[in-house]
């Protein structure tokens, strides 16, 4: 956390929100029982840390777990057996402080865009002048600014997307959860889109788990890439590069080399891709 | 996205709208469909009332025409005007006249929309408070799940009785009634619209940090609007039917109670012309219903 970012911390925040946390996750166990009555583990035994201000991404392929995970973080799911905590403190239930990018739409359509930024902190009993300053902020820094007053009915996917990322933003979680965000915007949009994120991280410095399916995109996002496998942790490791990351940076022997073992992991062996 | 350019007055906003309309070719064709639909089915009517010579009794006949209504059984209403403004009623030795009639259907109309009006303002609100409750808590599931799935299906035309002699007054008889007809379609309505509320909007206000009750205010409540426009309507609908019932079977003022009067007497004039009033107040009910819900559903996706 640098000096930078405590100092840029807005004024109205109570308790150490906007700082990243750590995340910790003990001998996770999600047990679900199939229609056929026979159960079986979704999260089997999962330990994990993600370090304050850690960007980490997971990859596997569907029904690997990580969905499942996160859910579990986001406290909208209730484990079967083990301890999930945040900075020490145990994880009971949906908060603030984790903040959720959902993979389907989830802006209210019923509120204008601005409102809709604005709704975690309205909720949270932020007066109405320093909400409103919030939302504007962050709703210019994804670049929005000019459809504050719109219905969400009158956004593309994209212009969603961010409006959705803005609203997390603003609510200023220590930890920003982001379940396949961008598996239905196009590539264009989902480039621009990762820069949005980027940036935002960099200045906040908040710890990030970032669940996708898409190699390259966990390649050009994170500090460290985790593989599920069958409710387990089968790979995690370290990716070094500067960021941003462009296509060129992507060819890279190291990151040629990570992405060989990922899709490995993923079940495209050498050759096959 | 685009800026709200400064209200215009109405006028020029109504002669805008005239304009659109003539431009859209599909929308003057339904002008001109349904205006020509109106227009056949008054002509039908004027030629079996000048084909049908039957009468139910002499000077009644079974098919009344349109000058027979304008005159006759117009006027024929001002037996309906206990009196006042400067007209006597018919039973207190006043000539019938033809402000006497308006005067008649404007109280006896009146009449019958308060009974609708607080009938249904209590039935809405009281049905719409016992399901969005039945969805919330469980508690109040368990409690009120069974009496209100006894309700239901009772047949409500068969309970009038009931209600006026647990009631006494013919008034506060066809309000209750009223309020029952429409509190049940709402409490249908809106647990039914909850259940269709999409859980992510209820995830994402938990994950920002809204509580239940929040939740429930801010975001089960207007999620459920849309889908409760038809129940609005629906129930208007039955609300009129119930008003009209309740009238029917024992009020002492109201359209209803002229069609009780005009039936035992066979006025078939009478009981189609009172059909006419109420088709058009109905019609104006269910016109401010939607002007009014209009506002509430701006920010859907336009079909």
């Amino acid at each position: 956390m640098t000096t930078a970012a405590v100092r840029d911390r807005p004024s109205w925040e109570f308790g150490p929100q906007g700082i990243g946390a750590t995340l910790t996750v003990t001998d996770l166990v999600k047990t679900y029982r199939r229609s056929g009555g026979e159960a079986f583990n979704a999260l089997d035994h999962v330990n994990l840390t993600i370090e304050a201000g850690q960007f980490v991404c997971i990859v596997g392929p569907s029904g690997c777990g990580k969905s499942t995970l996160l859910q579990m973080v986001t406290g909208l799911g209730q484990p079967t057996a083990g301890e999930l905590a945040l900075d020490g403190k145990p994880i009971d239930g949906p908060g603030p402080e984790r903040g959720l990018v959902f993979q389907k739409d989830s802006v209210f359509p019923w509120m204008r865009v601005i409102d809709n930024v604005a709704y975690g902190l309205k909720v949270r009993g932020v007066a109405a002048d320093a909400r409103k300053e919030i939302a504007e902020r962050y709703l210019a820094e994804v670049g929005l600014a000019h459809v504050a007053k719109a219905w969400p009915k009158e956004l593309s996917g994209g212009m969603l997307k961010r409006v959705a990322i803005a609203t997390t933003f603003a609510n200023a979680p220590q930890l920003l959860l982001m379940d396949e965000p961008f598996a239905s915007v196009d590539y264009v949009t989902r480039r621009k889109l990762h820069r949005t994120v980027l940036d935002l991280w960099s200045e906040h410095q908040l710890s990030v788990m970032f669940v996708t399916h898409d190699v390259d995109e966990a390649l050009t996002l994170a500090d460290r890439i985790i593989v599920m496998k069958a409710g387990q942790i089968v790979d995690d490791r370290l990716v070094t590069a500067d960021r941003p990351r462009g296509v060129e940076d992507l060819a890279a022997p190291e990151m040629v080399e990570h992405k060989e073992i990922l899709l490995q992991h993923l079940g495209i062996g050498d050759g096959e891709h | 996205m685009a800026e709200v350019v400064a209200s215009t007055p109405k006028t020029s906003a109504r002669k805008e709208r005239r304009a659109r309309v003539a431009a859209d070719p599909e929308r003057r064709l339904y002008r001109i469909g349904a205006v020509t639909v109106v227009a056949v089915l008054v002509i039908g009517w004027q030629v079996a009332a000048m084909v049908s010579s039957g009468e139910v009794k002499p000077g009644h006949p079974f098919v009344p025409s349109w000058p027979f209504i304008a005159q006759h059984t117009l006027v024929g209403l001002s037996d309906y005007w206990p009196g006042g403004l400067g007209v006597e009623a018919v039973a207190d030795g006043g000539e019938r006249s033809f402000l006497g009639s308006v005067y008649a259907v404007a109280y006896q109309s009146f009449q019958t929309l308060w009974r609708l009006g607080v009938g249904f303002a209590l039935g809405a609100g009281i049905g719409t408070t016992v399901a969005l409750l039945v969805s919330a808590s469980t508690w109040a599931r368990r409690i009120l799940s069974l009496p209100t799935q006894i309700i239901r299906p009772f047949p409500l035309l068969a309970i009038i009785p009931i209600f006026q002699l647990w009631f006494g007054t013919a008034t506060i008889g066809a309000i209750t009634f009223i309020a029952l007809a429409v509190g049940i379609m709402f409490f249908t309505g809106v647990l039914n619209a909850v259940g269709n509320v999409p859980p992510i909007y209820v995830q994402n206000a938990r994950v920002l940090g809204a509580g239940r009750v929040r939740t429930y205010l801010t975001i089960v409540v207007p999620a459920i609007f849309p889908e409760l426009q038809s129940t609005i309507m629906l129930a208007i609908g039955s609300a009129w039917t119930a008003a009209l019932g309740a009238e029917f079977i024992g009020a002492q003022t109201g359209l209803g109670q002229i069609l009780t009067v005009a039936k035992y007497f066979s006025y078939i004039d009478r009981m189609f012309l009172i059909g006419i009033i109420v088709v058009v107040l109905a019609s104006v009910s269910f016109a401010i219903a939607q002007r009014l819900s209009k506002p509430m559903v701006a920010w859907m996706p336009d079909r």
